[in-house]
């Protein structure tokens, strides 16, 4: 499996799991809603550990570069942990129009930060690197836990 | 080691940058519906002074503002491009386009030589700096396939303008050995397909997938649709400068190509992900059928005016839904990166209610429209309805600009600058 592989097919687990959250406050769920947002709120912080302690690092040596790029995809890391925060307690209180707003612009920004991941940092880590070095990294990165 | 290979991660542009072109167009918007209302008798006449001063309005005023404001702001985040002093350039695009529009309609209805020169030189001035830009920086990056799609359109565009400035300079009587009303035909073929529809088209690939999380269209059909399309169109303006009949046959590939496109991406919404039914989705879906049934009427060969309706209904529809999208985002997007915790949310900024009333006002009016086609009387609640309704746009836009400058003034914000 390529770098590129394991980490968006990340991303596309998390759409999914938002995306069954945003049905369930819609449908008026709370409960439901709360423990797919929780699961939601668990894979992509999880996610975003993966790439802050072991792809960014490597993807800082293969460049040479720890100020460009991932630095701006920690700066959005930090905006998305900001939302969920907001989203977290619009489905505490059962706020369903608060929950809709905030994860229209949570969807945005993540499939907004997913792309240019995707579409840049993980396509250029994949052609760097040979299987060897990209399996040792996933083998890292399964290993990691909240 | 970015720069170079394209993959600048900067952000976003400053907000006004692309609000200032979109209130543009949604105020020509306004404009156009009252030319609608006074001047719908010549409409089928496409010749007529009146009805070129209603479609240059709506292509230029209304369709160029917006689909530039979208380009200043898509090129960086969804290419990795960089422009340069996007808020000067975008502040003398705005104006001189939006000057030379208003000459240009005086121009058609005067027929003064000296009002098209002065309308062609601002119109000019005002594309062409800016397509030279975005398209000099879209040649150093590597292409994804809607940055290689914004690049042909952006070329299309340069085609249409110049064709444009052959047709104005033989209008003001120069002499050019070339046949007006085939080069009208290209003319209008690039601006229509090779510009508007390429560029919708390419933004599609990215936006349609991120905004509902739908499935990815497949890579080989993004790639080569545009490519396709803009060869067919090069092809066809070689047979019409040569005289040969079957650039027609051309064109119907290309309303093939759009039949196509408009039902693969009405099969990605029908899969979307996200139990979202807002109003930008059945913008979307109204744009969607409206391209269908303009390449099915321009397939038959069934009339100019009907059809024209359709691709300008397919064309505001997807303005509306970008808009309805985009502007709350990055009203929020931009005071939550500067650090306002009292940002208003997406829905704060439009709310979904409003956008849906505009949303169904707009489709009475597409629909009016339509029928007036054949009860001319109709015209004027038709009108009237397009008006309401790019005054609901136009308001939308104006108000999120209000929301956040009021922030940026009164707003909380958080001490970015702790020690």
């Amino acid at each position: 499996m390529t770098i590129s592989n394991y980490l968006t097919n990340e991303h596309r687990e998390c759409d999914n799991i938002f995306a069954q959250a945003e049905q369930e406050v819609a449908n008026g769920d709370f409960k439901k809603a709360e423990e797919s947002f929780l699961k939601f709120a668990d894979e992509t912080l999880l996610h975003f550990k993966k790439e802050e302690e072991q792809f960014f690092p490597m993807f800082e040596e293969l460049t040479g570069s720890s100020d460009g790029p991932t630095m701006v995809m920690k700066h959005e890391h930090e905006q998305v942990r900001g939302l969920m925060g907001k989203m977290a307690e619009a489905i505490e209180s059962q706020n369903r129009d608060a929950y809709l707003s905030l994860a229209e612009s949570m969807m945005i920004l993540l499939q907004q930060h997913n792309m240019k991941e995707e579409q840049m940092l993980y396509a250029m880590a994949d052609r760097v690197t040979d299987a060897n070095r990209a399996n040792e990294l996933i083998s890292k990165m399964e290993e990691l836990t909240l | 080691m970015f720069q170079n290979s394209g993959l600048s991660l900067n952000q976003a542009p400053p907000i006004e940058v692309v609000l200032r072109l979109f209130l543009i167009g949604s105020l020509f918007g306004i404009a156009l519906s009252f030319m609608l209302f006074f001047w719908h008798d010549n409409l089928s006449d496409i010749s007529h002074p009146t009805t070129l001063a209603i479609v240059h309005t709506l292509t230029l005023g209304v369709m160029a503002s917006f689909m530039l404001g979208a380009l200043f702001q898509m090129m960086p985040v969804l290419c990795g491009v960089h422009i340069k002093a996007p808020i000067d350039l975008s502040v003398r695009v705005s104006f001189t386009l939006m000057f030379g529009v208003i000459i240009l309609i005086f121009a058609f209805l005067k027929g003064e030589s000296s009002l098209y020169i002065i309308a062609s030189i601002l119109i000019a001035f005002a594309l062409f700096s800016s397509t030279f830009v975005m398209i000099k920086e879209l040649l150093k990056i590597k292409h994804s396939n809607s940055s290689r799609g914004m690049l042909i359109a952006l070329s299309s565009l340069v085609i249409t303008l110049i064709l444009a400035l052959i047709l104005v300079s033989m209008r003001v009587g120069i002499d050019i050995p070339l046949n007006y009303i085939n080069l009208k035909s290209i003319h209008f073929s690039f601006g229509l397909f090779g510009w508007i529809a390429i560029l919708i088209i390419s933004v599609s690939f990215q936006v349609v997938e991120m905004f509902y999380v739908t499935p990815k269209y497949s890579n080989k059909y993004a790639k080569f649709t545009p490519l396709f399309i803009f060869g067919l169109l090069l092809i066809y303006m070689a047979l019409q400068i040569l005289g040969y009949n079957l650039a027609k046959y051309i064109l119907n590939i290309i309303l093939i190509l759009l039949a196509i496109y408009a039902l693969i991406t009405v099969d990605k919404l029908k899969k979307k992900k996200r139990p979202i039914n807002d109003a930008s989705i059945l913008f979307w879906y109204i744009g969607m059928s409206s391209l269908l049934l303009f390449a099915l009427l321009g397939f038959l060969n069934i009339s100019t005016l009907v059809t024209a309706l359709f691709f300008t209904s397919f064309a505001l529809s997807i303005m509306f839904a970008m808009s309805y999208k985009i502007v709350p985002f990055l009203v929020w997007f931009h005071l939550n990166a500067k650090g306002y915790f009292d940002a208003p949310m997406m829905h704060e900024v439009i709310s979904p209610k409003y956008a849906k009333i505009n949303f169904y006002i707009h489709t009475l009016a597409l629909i009016t429209t339509l029928i007036a086609i054949k009860f001319s009387i109709i015209f004027y609640f038709g009108s009237f309805l397009l008006l309401v309704s790019f005054s609901m746009l136009s308001y939308a836009i104006y108000g999120a600009w209000e929301k956040y400058d009021w922030t940026l003034r009164n707003g909380k914000k958080f001490n970015l600058n702790i020690n």
